[in-house]
C-alpha cells in the first residue's frame, strides 16, 4: 500500500519528491494548506516567544551557568571592540584551557558565528543583554520549526503542528537553554532540516523517474551541514551519522551507491565548497585538548537513556528521566508511533519517509551509546539526549495520522469510512494536544518564570559593581573570588560560580576562584592581582526572617571574613562599599608564594 | 525592488513576520522588536536572495534560508571583518555583497541589452 502526504485515509501511490504536494487533509474546510502552514508557524513562534522569554522579561539581568557567561563574554567583547578576531581576550582565554595545540595560545574555542551573532544582536537590538537573550531563546526554540518543516513537508501540517507544540514544552531543550549551552542546541536542532534536504535529494536521485535528480537539495544539505559545523561541531557530527545511516539504507534498498557518474561532479563540487568553508576552522576542534573518555559497561547497550547515577554530578535527575520529558499520555502515542513506524517501514511502498525516520532512530541509539565505545564521555552523551525530543515528539504526532490510516488499510475499509477515519484522526490529535498542553504549559511557565530567581542570578548591585569598579581595573587584571567550604549541605562554591562568572563577563576582567599563588601561569601581570570579598548576597541572607537562611548567611559571612582577615588584616581596601571590598593582592606575597589556598580558605 | 514579484504566499509570510514582530514588541519592548527584525533580515534575506531563482517553493526557501543564514551570514561578516577594521561596517558590507550578487546579473543583462 503506497500512501501520500495527504492524510485523507485514502491510499494513493506517490513518492514524495521535491516541493510539497496537496497538503494536509483539511480540503473539506477549504483552508489553503499554505495559509495554514504560515498561521501555524506564526502561532507556534509567538507562543514560544512568550514562554521562552519569561526568564528575562521581568528581571532583565543576565542568567545561566558558567557556559552562559563564557559565550556571552566573547560576543560582548566582539561587540564592544567592534572587531571579531581569531584570538580570545585575556580574561576569557584563561578561563578554560587557553591553549590550542595547532593554533597556539588564546585561540578561539569555537568557530566565530555564534559569538558574532551575539554581537550582531547587540548592534541591532540596541542593548547589551536583552537582544542577546532574545537571540538565545529564539535559537534554542528553533527546533520547534525545524521539526515543523520536516513533518509539514512530508506528512502534513497537523502532525507538524503537534510535534512542534511538544517541543515548545521540551524540558531538556529548556534546561540546555537556561544553562546557557545554546550554541550546542542551535546546531543540534538543525538536524531535521538537513534530513529533509538530504532525503529529498536521495529520493530524487534513486526514485524520481521522469522528474529527475533534484541537485538543489544536494547543495542545500551541504550548506546546512556547514552551518551546523560553524555553530557547533556536535550538531554536524550527529547529522552526519544519521545521514550516513539513511544513505546506507537507501543504497542497500536500490542496490546503487549514492554517487555515480551522473552526479559525481556536483557531489564533488558540493564537497569541495563545504571543505573550503569549514577547513580553516577545523583546527579549532582538532587542536583542542581532549582526554580519552572512559569506556562504559556494555550493559549500557540495554539502556536507551544514560542513567542518572553516571552523570549525577553534572545533570539533575529529571534531565535524563524519560518519564519527565514525556508525560504518560504522550508516552502512549510515542510507543504507538514507534510500533507503527516499524510496521510501515516493512509494509508500505514506497517507504522512503519511514526509512528516513528509522535511520534517525538508529542514529540516536548509536549517539546515546558512544560512551560504550569510548568516543564520548558520559556527560556529553547525557547532553546529546537533547536531540531525542525532536524525533520522539514527531513519532507521537505521526501516530495520530498513522493509526487511523493503518487500521483502515488492515481492515480494508472502503471510501465510505474515510470520514470516520478523518474524525478519528482529529479526535486523537485533540487528545494529544490536550495532553501536551495539560502537562506542558503550566510546568513550562513555572520553570521558565522561576529560573534563576532571587539571589541565584547576579544582582543589580553586583552587575553595577562589575560594570563600574571591576571594569575600571587594567585589562589584564586577575581578580580572585575566594572559595569557601560547604555549610551543611549548602555548597557556596556551586551557588556562587555562575554569579562570579557573570561578574567576569560584565566587567570584561578575569574573575575566578584560582588562588593566585597556585595558578601563577594564569596571571598576565603580577602587579595587577586583586581579591574580591562580596558580602552583598550574604548580608541579604543574614537579614532573612527565615532562621535557617539567616544562620546560613551568617555562617558564610563568618567564613568569608576569616579569609579576609587572614589575607588582608589591617590593609586598606581599594574599594569598600555596598558590602563589597576589593583589595590589591601584594606583589611580594605573590612572588614569595608563602600562603597556600587551603590556609587562605580556612576559618 | 526590480524583478521581485510578491506573491500571495510571500505576503502571508510577511504578515506572519509582522505579527511576530508586534508580539516581540508587546513582550519585550523596542529591543524585542528590533532583535526579531534583525534575525529575519540578517539570517533569512541573504540566503533567500541566493535561493530566489532556485526551483523551490517559498516555504522551503524561507526555512532553508533561516537555518543556513544563522550559521553562514555571521561567518561572511567575520570574514569581511578580517579585511575591514569595523565589524559593524563589515556586516553592512557583507549584506551589500549578497544584495549586489543578486542584482549584478540583472544589471549586467540590462547593460548588455542597452549596448546592443
Amino acid at each position: 500500500m503506497g500512501e501520500s502526504k495527504d492524510e485523507e485515509g485514502v491510499s494513493v501511490n506517490a513518492a514524495s519528491v521535491g516541493p510539497a504536494g496537496s497538503g494536509a487533509g483539511l480540503s473539506s474546510l477549504r483552508v489553503s494548506p499554505k495559509v495554514l502552514t504560515v498561521a501555524a508557524v506564526a502561532a507556534l513562534f509567538i507562543v514560544s516567544l512568550y514562554l521562552w522569554t519569561l526568564p528575562f522579561r521581568e528581571n532583565r539581568l543576565p542568567f545561566g551557568e558558567g557556559d552562559s557567561a563564557w559565550h556571552f563574554a566573547i560576543g560582548d567583547e566582539i561587540s564592544s571592540s567592534d572587531k571579531a578576531t581569531f584570538r580570545l581576550p585575556y580574561y576569557v582565554g584563561v578561563w578554560y584551557y587557553g591553549f590550542n595545540r595547532i593554533l597556539g595560545p588564546f585561540a578561539l574555542e569555537y568557530p566565530p558565528p555564534n559569538h558574532v551573532n551575539y554581537a550582531l544582536m547587540q548592534f541591532f537590538g540596541g542593548e547589551r543583554f536583552i537582544p542577546v537573550f532574545i537571540y538565545r531563546a529564539v535559537a534554542s526554540f528553533l527546533g520547534v520549526f525545524s521539526v515543523f518543516f520536516l513533518l509539514s513537508r512530508l506528512f502534513g501540517v497537523l502532525p507538524a503542528f503537534i510535534a512542534g507544540l511538544g517541543l515548545v514544552f521540551s524540558f531538556r531543550e529548556q534546561m540546555i537553554f537556561l544553562w546557557g549551552q545554546q550554541p550546542t542546541l542551535v546546531s543540534l536542532i538543525i538536524m531535521p532540516v538537513v534530513l529533509y534536504s538530504w532525503y529529498s535529494y536521495l529520493v530524487s536521485y534513486y526514485a524520481a523517474g521522469e522528474r529527475g535528480e533534484r541537485r538543489v537539495y544536494l547543495y542545500l544539505a551541504f550548506a546546512l551541514l556547514a552551518s551546523q559545523f560553524m555553530l557547533h561541531i556536535q550538531g554536524f557530527l550527529a547529522s552526519l551519522l544519521v545521514l550516513g545511516i539513511f544513505t546506507a539504507v537507501m543504497a542497500a534498498k536500490f542496490r546503487k551507491l549514492p554517487v555515480s557518474r551522473s552526479n559525481l561532479v556536483p557531489f564533488a563540487a558540493a564537497l569541495v565548497a563545504f571543505s573550503a568553508v569549514v577547513a580553516p576552522f577545523a583546527p579549532i576542534y582538532l587542536g583542542a585538548p581532549s582526554d580519552v573518555p572512559p569506556v562504559s559497561s556494555v550493559e549500557r547497550l540495554m539502556q536507551w537513556n544514560i542513567p542518572h547515577n553516571l552523570v549525577s554530578g553534572s545533570f539533575p535527575e529529571p534531565f535524563v528521566l524519560f518519564s519527565h520529558e514525556y508525560a504518560f499520555p504522550v508516552r502512549l502515542f510515542l510507543f504507538a508511533g514507534i510500533l507503527l513506524l516499524i510496521a510501515r517501514a516493512f509494509l508500505i511502498r514506497p517507504n522512503y519517509r519511514e526509512l528516513m525516520l528509522v535511520s534517525w532512530l538508529a542514529g540516536l541509539y548509536i549517539i546515546f551509546h558512544l560512551d560504550v565505545f569510548g568516543i564520548l564521555d558520559q556527560g556529553r552523551v547525557a547532553r546529546m539526549q537533547v536531540i531525542e525530543p525532536a524525533l520522539f515528539f514527531s513519532l507521537a504526532a505521526l501516530s495520530v495520522v498513522w493509526l487511523p490510516q493503518t487500521v483502515s488499510s488492515i481492515l480494508k475499509l472502503g471510501a465510505r469510512f474515510v470520514p470516520a477515519a478523518n474524525a478519528a484522526k482529529y479526535i486523537l490529535a485533540a487528545v494529544l494536544v490536550l495532553a501536551l498542553l495539560g502537562g506542558g504549559w503550566s510546568s513550562t511557565q513555572a520553570r521558565l518564570k522561576g529560573a534563576y530567581g532571587g539571589l541565584e542570578r547576579i544582582t543589580p548591585l553586583q552587575a553595577e559593581f562589575a560594570a563600574g569598579v571591576l571594569h575600571s581595573l587594567p585589562e589584564k587584571a586577575f581578580i580572585y573570588d575566594p572559595v569557601l567550604p560547604n555549610v551543611g549541605s549548602f555548597s557556596y562554591t556551586t551557588w556562587r560560580y555562575p554569579k562570579m562568572r557573570w561578574m567576569l563577563a560584565i566587567s570584561q576582567r578575569y574573575v575566578g576562584r584560582d588562588f593566585p599563588d597556585e595558578f601563577p601561569h594564569k596571571i598576565a601581570d603580577p602587579s595587577e592581582v586583586y581579591v574580591l570579598f562580596d558580602y552583598s548576597d550574604l548580608a541579604l541572607l543574614a537579614s532573612s526572617s527565615d532562621q535557617g537562611t539567616k544562620q546560613l548567611g551568617l555562617a558564610l559571612a563568618n567564613e568569608l571574613q576569616a579569609v579576609e582577615l587572614r589575607l588582608f588584616n589591617n590593609s586598606i581596601p581599594l574599594y569598600d562599599g555596598n558590602n563589597m571590598r576589593l583589595y590589591k593582592y601584594p606583589y611580594e606575597r605573590l612572588t614569595n608564594s608563602s600562603i597556600s589556598s587551603s590556609e587562605a580558605a580556612s576559618a | 525592488m526590480t524583478g521581485i514579484r510578491v506573491n500571495q504566499q510571500g505576503v502571508a509570510w510577511l504578515f506572519a513576520l509582522a505579527a511576530i514582530a508586534v508580539a516581540a514588541f508587546a513582550l519585550l519592548g523596542i529591543a524585542g522588536f528590533r532583535t526579531i527584525l534583525a534575525i529575519a533580515v540578517l539570517f533569512v534575506i541573504p540566503p533567500l536572495l541566493i535561493l530566489k531563482n532556485a526551483n523551490l517553493d517559498i516555504e522551503e526557501k524561507i526555512f532553508f534560508s533561516l537555518f543556513i543564514g544563522i550559521g553562514m551570514f555571521p561567518l561572511l561578516a567575520w570574514a569581511v571583518n578580517q579585511v575591514l577594521p569595523s565589524l559593524r561596517l563589515s556586516v553592512i558590507a557583507a549584506f551589500a555583497l549578497v544584495v549586489a550578487g543578486f542584482f549584478a546579473p540583472r544589471i549586467l543583462r540590462k547593460g548588455q541589452a542597452r549596448a546592443q
